[in-house]
C-alpha cells in the first residue's frame, strides 16, 4: 500500500487526446472515403472546415489559459479531499473513469438544460452533419465558463487532478468514433456502452430525440436516469439544433449563443428575465413565444396525437 | 505533439488545410438546390405548425419564401448540403423588391440576408401584395425598380 500510495504522489498521465489525433486525422480520412464510396456517411467540405477549425480552437484556449484555470481550480480543491492519497494503480484510475463519466452525464444533461452551459456546449451540436469531423467540432469558451466544476466532485473525493484530466481525456477519445452514420447498430454492446447508434438520437433534432442519450461512455446513466431513447428505424435522425446556424464562420459558431444571451440581457425588463435569459432553458423567453426543446417535444406530442386521433 | 505549442498549431493548421482539400477533392463542395418539394419537406420538419399560404422559389434554386394565415415569413435557405429555416413574426422582417429580386433582412445575428431572384417582376410584385394582405412584411417594404417607398401591412 505504501508503494501504491507513493506512486500517487507526482504521478503524470501522458495527454491522451494529443496522442490520438493522428489516429483521428486517419480515420476521418477513411470515413471521407467511406462516405465517397457508399454514401452511408456524408461529408461537406465547408462543415468539415468549420469543424476542424473548431477542434483547433478549443486546443488554442486551452493553451492560452482554460485547461491552466481547470487545473488550478482542482489543485486547490485538492487541498481539502476527503480521502488521502489514493493510489495511482489500475483499479483507482477505473474507479475514477467511471465517477467521471457519472460526473459527465450531469455535465452533459445540465449543458443542454440550461443556457449559461449550453453556450459552449451548442457548438457542437451546431453542425447538420453527423461524421466523424463533428466530433472535432468543440467549444472555445467551455472552461473560461466553468464547464470543469463537475470534475470537482471526483477531487473532492481524492482522485489527484491529473487523474481526474486524463480520464476526461480518455472519456473525450471515446466519444470520437461514435460520431459516425457508417456504423449501425452494434448488438449487445448497445446496452451498457455509448454507441453511434446512441449517439446519433443524442445529436437529432427530431422531436422525439430531443434531450436524450447524454452519456459519454457508459449508456447506463441514460437507462438509468429515464432519458434514454432507442434509435426509431422509421425516423432517420436529422442533425443540427432546432434553429440551425446559417454560418460556417468559426468565430460566428463559437460565440453566436453568447450574443444571444447578450442580447437578450440587454433587453430583459427585469433582474427575473435576466436570471432566465442566463440560466433558463434554452429557448426559454418572459412571454413563453420562444420554444424550449420541451415544448417543441410537447407540440410534436400533440401534433401526433390529433393525427391518431379519430376524425369527428 | 512536439512538445512546442506553435509548431503543433502550426501541424494542426496544415493538417486542417490538408484534409479540407481532401474533401473537396472528393466533391465535398456541394450546394442543395432548393425545390418547391425540397422546402415544402424542410419546413415541415423544421417549422410543423406552420400552414404556408403562398410560396416563392428562387429561379435558381437557392431559396424559398413562405407567408402562412397570420403573415408569419418563413424562410428556406442552402447551409452547403443541407437546408435551413428561418421563421419570422409578422414586422420581424424588412422585404426589399428591386426589380426581379426580393431581399429579406431580420435582426438575427446568425442569419444574412437572403435575396431570392424570381422569373420576371411581375411575380415578386404580385409575391410582395399577397403577402402585404396576409399581413407579413409589416416592417418597411421598398419596391419596383428603384422606385422606394414604404409600405405598412
Amino acid at each position: 500500500m505504501g508503494n501504491e500510495a507513493e506512486a500517487s504522489i507526482g504521478a503524470t498521465f501522458p495527454d491522451i487526446v494529443a496522442f490520438a489525433v493522428p489516429a483521428f486525422i486517419l480515420l476521418i480520412i477513411l470515413e471521407m472515403i467511406f462516405a465517397r464510396v457508399t454514401g452511408r456517411a456524408r461529408y461537406e467540405t465547408r462543415d468539415t472546415f468549420a469543424s476542424l477549425s473548431m477542434g483547433l480552437g478549443n486546443r488554442v484556449a486551452g493553451l492560452i489559459g482554460g485547461s491552466a484555470i481547470a487545473y488550478a481550480c482542482y489543485s486547490f480543491v485538492y487541498q481539502f479531499r476527503l480521502i488521502d492519497a489514493i493510489p495511482t494503480v489500475w483499479w483507482s484510475v477505473l474507479l475514477c473513469f467511471i465517477a467521471d463519466d457519472f460526473a459527465y452525464y450531469w455535465f452533459h444533461r445540465v449543458s443542454h438544460e440550461r443556457r449559461w452551459f449550453w453556450a459552449s456546449h451548442v457548438v457542437h451540436h451546431s453542425s447538420q452533419h453527423y461524421n466523424l469531423s463533428t466530433a472535432l467540432r468543440q467549444t472555445w469558451t467551455g472552461k473560461f465558463s466553468f464547464t470543469f466544476i463537475f470534475g470537482l466532485p471526483l477531487v473532492v473525493i481524492g482522485f489527484s487532478p491529473e487523474m481526474v484530466l486524463f480520464v476526461g481525456g480518455i472519456n473525450l477519445v471515446y466519444q470520437f468514433w461514435i460520431h459516425t452514420e457508417a456504423i449501425d447498430r452494434m448488438g449487445p454492446f448497445e446496452w451498457i456502452f455509448n454507441t453511434p447508434s446512441h449517439h446519433r438520437v443524442h445529436h437529432a433534432t427530431n422531436p422525439r430525440y430531443l434531450d436524450a442519450n447524454y452519456a459519454g461512455t457508459l449508456i447506463i446513466w441514460d437507462r438509468l436516469f429515464g432519458t434514454f431513447v432507442e434509435e426509431a428505424q422509421e425516423d432517420r435522425p436529422r442533425y443540427g439544433i432546432v434553429k440551425n446556424l446559417a454560418t460556417f464562420n468559426p468565430v460566428l459558431i463559437a460565440f453566436h449563443e453568447w450574443i444571444g444571451i447578450a442580447k437578450d440581457v440587454r433587453s430583459a425588463k427585469s433582474v427575473r428575465e435576466v436570471f432566465g435569459y442566463i440560466f433558463g432553458p434554452p429557448g426559454w423567453s418572459p412571454d413563453g413565444s420562444r420554444m424550449t426543446s420541451r415544448a417543441v417535444k410537447e407540440r410534436w406530442r400533440s401534433m401526433r396525437a390529433a393525427q391518431n386521433s379519430p376524425a369527428e | 505533439m512536439t512538445g512546442n505549442p506553435l509548431f503543433d498549431l502550426l501541424i494542426s493548421v496544415v493538417g486542417i488545410l490538408a484534409l479540407v482539400g481532401f474533401s473537396v477533392s472528393l466533391g465535398g463542395l456541394s450546394t442543395i438546390d432548393i425545390t418547391r418539394e425540397g422546402a415544402c419537406e424542410r419546413l415541415a420538419f423544421d417549422e410543423p405548425d406552420f400552414e404556408p399560404e403562398t410560396w416563392l422559389i428562387d429561379d435558381r434554386k437557392r431559396s424559398a419564401f413562405a407567408v402562412n394565415r397570420k403573415g408569419e415569413l418563413a424562410v428556406i435557405f442552402p447551409m452547403g448540403a443541407e437546408a435551413a429555416t428561418r421563421r419570422f413574426a409578422p414586422g420581424a422582417f424588412t422585404c426589399d423588391i428591386i426589380g426581379r429580386e426580393v431581399t429579406i433582412r431580420a435582426d438575427d445575428h446568425t442569419w444574412r440576408a437572403i435575396t431570392l431572384r424570381t422569373d420576371d417582376p411581375l411575380t415578386a410584385a404580385r409575391w410582395a401584395k399577397s403577402t402585404l394582405s396576409l399581413g407579413a412584411g409589416t416592417g418597411e417594404t421598398r419596391k419596383a425598380n428603384g422606385r422606394t417607398g414604404a409600405t405598412n401591412g
